[in-house]
């Protein structure tokens, strides 16, 4: 029992609290300044390593590139948690005294005595916003907002439900990328994009093929995207097909998955190369929609066709470079061995022709987009606990409140205390204008 | 130049005038105690922001979203919100007055800052077509007014502890300096929480992550607790006066680091006002 009570006087400690808080933060510093892993590509990684070679081996040998899972950052949010919890049950408790209770935030800030009967002192504080709160020997509690009492609790509340519907998100969440052209399909099982889930879930999983009919976009008269669609068709238990579409901002819910269309979006090109031996493959190039009409967009195909082979391709929406609108993509395929560039071949929808010892053949063109697969519960939770949050803390500093204690002194008079549970000095107007009101004599003389 | 950038730009600069004009006005009101003065700077003020407004509303109308775009939008916009979070706060709690001499320079600067962009039209990526966006940089943009105030009474503190110039009798007792410097840092806490909020959900609706350790929500997450420390400090370890108000300057300085210097590091969602 000793020990328990040890380990709650520990935690309820506030050298323990603000230790804890200081903590926090100072991770999030580290974890701000040394790159995080899964921030970054692989590529982006290397880079950082090459860049720092130094810091690079000591944030390794720490875990300091995985900040965010590290279990030293683990402990410190499960210390921050129970310290929390007991932190509530506490606040609420005394919230609970002070609202219903004789218990006030302590002693008095300022008090008088009067020849006024407690009666008329009390009808004329609840003519001013004081109400009753309670009553007994002790005469009669008055408090203005005494809902501000229950701000401290609220926050802390607010914090611990963020604080665990945010954990359970990180340790259930999945989540699976995926870049889809038109009439492609993806079904269950299939290898995703990218992906990401908790310590406690599985690799995401669709219970039903989906196919990616069309994809729609617009752009603003500067060329800058203003919205991407994706127009789907999921196929159903009964081999029926369900129609949906999914676009930026305008989530598509379905069987427990929320789909997300990214701004992700461009032109799949499909070439059959032909090898020195004569052997036909057909690639998808999936290439990003170029930013402007006349800028060309880019993408580079390492070892694709074979070890030291750099196929790079771009292309323009328009190849006469005017608008977005005249929608015939022009594909240029080069190609570099070992370094070394040997040439550039431009490519239309149907065309042939020869780089190296290569044949391309452009077969079509499509449009693709990107689409997110999410599955996770708890997220009501994180923006209820910031809600209570937001409340707890109004009530704390927009409302403090007031108490005022009317008994009986032993000499016939009536003793008015007054307390103010923070910002006194704001509000000690109150006061003086009690003080006047029935010590009319004090405030002239 | 078109006629619509030369209209906003001059409306600005006319808004910037009139802001200057009443912050030597302001200022010579409060060091000289002279009230009139202090009243005619606020009439000032409200003409300038008249201007502000208008180059606002124009410019708004020309690009086809609120003020949160372009680097130049960002700032007129910070001034304009802080000014007018000034004036709410002034109704309320009459005492803030003298938090003026650091409003309205702030104001001006910020807004003249926003003049030396060149205010091209940037276009509204899709996933800033949220109204959840708009809470989101609407209560930084509070946030930062309330901490500014907060700033000004910290300052107060110091000065009126370290000086015995005639101005300063002029502010009220250092004790209750002290309180206004802790409760609008406790407004600054609860708006910046706000703001934090709606981000969240902006990202949750648009990538379907509440949360994702980019950099400017990792020091704007920072910065809130480094308030909570500084409240914990006042509310539970007795931390007043000096101290207190140094600390919150140091609190102040980070967030203006997390408003204004993060949002430009590469690799970051918000990178994409600033680019």
């Amino acid at each position: 029992m000793n020990f328990l009570k040890r380990i709650r006087q520990f935690l309820l400690s506030r050298a323990t609290i603000l230790t804890l808080i200081v903590l926090a933060s100072g991770s999030m510093l580290l974890g701000s300044f040394i790159p995080q892993s899964f921030l970054l590509t692989p590529k982006g990684l290397m880079q950082w390593h090459a860049d720092y070679p130094v810091i690079s081996v000591v944030a390794g040998r720490l875990g300091l590139q995985h900040i965010y899972t590290h279990p030293i950052f683990a402990v410190i949010i499960l210390l921050a948690s129970g310290s929390l919890l007991l932190s509530c049950i506490e606040q609420c408790k005394k919230a609970w005294r002070r609202t219903c209770g004789e218990d006030s935030s302590g002693g008095a800030d300022a008090a008088f005595t009067t020849t006024a009967d407690p009666e008329s002192v009390t009808l004329w504080l609840r003519q001013r916003g004081y109400r009753i709160v309670a009553s007994g020997a002790f005469g009669v509690r008055l408090c203005r907002q005494p809902w501000g009492y229950w701000g401290n609790a609220l926050l802390h509340v607010g914090m611990l439900v963020v604080i665990i519907s945010s954990l359970w998100i990180a340790l259930t969440q999945q989540r699976g990328k995926l870049h889809l052209a038109v009439r492609e399909s993806f079904r269950p099982g299939e290898q995703w994009l990218s992906t990401e889930k908790g310590l406690l879930a599985k690799d995401p999983a669709l219970d039903s093929p989906v196919r990616l009919e069309s994809v729609s976009y617009e752009f603003w008269p500067t060329y800058g995207v203003k919205n991407v669609a994706s127009r789907l068709t999921f196929q159903g238990r009964q081999n029926e097909s369900e129609p949906a579409v999914v676009e930026v901002n305008r989530i598509l819910y379905r069987h427990g998955m929320s789909i997300y269309q990214t701004v992700d979006f461009g032109h799949a090109f499909y070439v059959e190369v032909t090898d020195p031996v004569g052997t036909k493959k057909t690639y998808q190039l999936l290439l990003t929609h170029p930013e402007k009409p006349d800028t060309p967009s880019y993408g580079d195909y390492p070892d694709m066709l074979g070890p030291g082979i750099l196929l790079r391709a771009k292309y323009l929406v328009d190849p006469e470079k005017g608008s977005f609108a005249r929608g015939i993509p022009r594909l240029v395929l080069r190609m570099e061995v070992n370094g070394t560039s040997l040439g550039q071949l431009p490519l239309a929808a149907g065309t042939e022709e020869t780089l190296g010892r290569f044949r391309f053949r452009l077969i079509k063109i499509d449009l693709w987009s990107g689409l997110i697969f999410v599955k996770f519960y708890g997220i009501q939770g994180v923006f209820f606990g910031f809600l209570i949050i937001i409340i707890g803390s109004s009530l704390n500093y927009f409302t403090p409140p007031r108490d005022v204690l009317v008994g009986a002194a032993a000499n016939g008079k009536t003793v008015v205390s007054w307390r103010a549970s923070k910002f006194k000095e704001l509000y000690l107007d109150e006061f003086d204008r009690l003080d006047e009101q029935f010590n009319p004599e004090k405030t002239h003389g | 130049m078109d006629k619509t950038t030369a209209t906003y730009v001059l409306l600005n600069w006319t808004a910037v005038f009139f802001y200057v004009v009443a912050t030597v006005v302001n200022v010579s009101g409060v060091v000289f105690k002279k009230e009139t003065l202090e009243q005619r700077s606020y009439w000032l003020i409200g003409i300038g922001m008249l201007f502000h407004s208008a180059a606002t509303a124009i410019w708004w109308r020309a690009v086809g979203h609120g003020p949160y775009m372009a680097p130049s939008e960002v700032l007129s916009s910070n001034a304009w919100i802080a000014l007018a979070t000034f004036f709410v706060f002034q109704r309320l709690y009459p005492r803030v007055s003298p938090a003026s001499i650091f409003v309205f320079p702030s104001a001006f600067l910020m807004l003249a800052l926003a003049n030396f962009y060149n205010p091209g039209i940037r276009s509204l990526p899709p996933t800033f077509a949220s109204v959840w966006l708009v809470f989101h940089i609407a209560f930084y943009k509070i946030a930062l007014a309330t901490l500014i105030i907060a700033f000004a009474f910290s300052v107060f503190h110091l000065m009126k502890g370290r000086s015995q110039a005639v101005w300063l009798e002029k502010l009220p007792e250092p004790v209750s300096i002290d309180l206004y410097a802790y409760r609008f840092a406790g407004f600054g806490f609860i708006f910046w929480a706000i703001g934090m909020l709606a981000g969240s959900i902006w990202a949750y609706k648009s990538w379907g992550r509440f949360w994702g350790w980019d950099s400017v929500e990792t020091w704007s997450l920072i910065t809130w607790l480094s308030f909570g420390i500084y409240l914990h400090l006042r509310r539970f370890f007795g931390w007043r006066g000096d101290r207190a108000a140094w600390f919150f300057i140091g609190c102040f300085l980070l967030s203006l680091v997390s408003i204004f210097v993060t949002s430009h590091l590469g690799g970051s969602i918000h990178a994409e006002y600033f680019k």
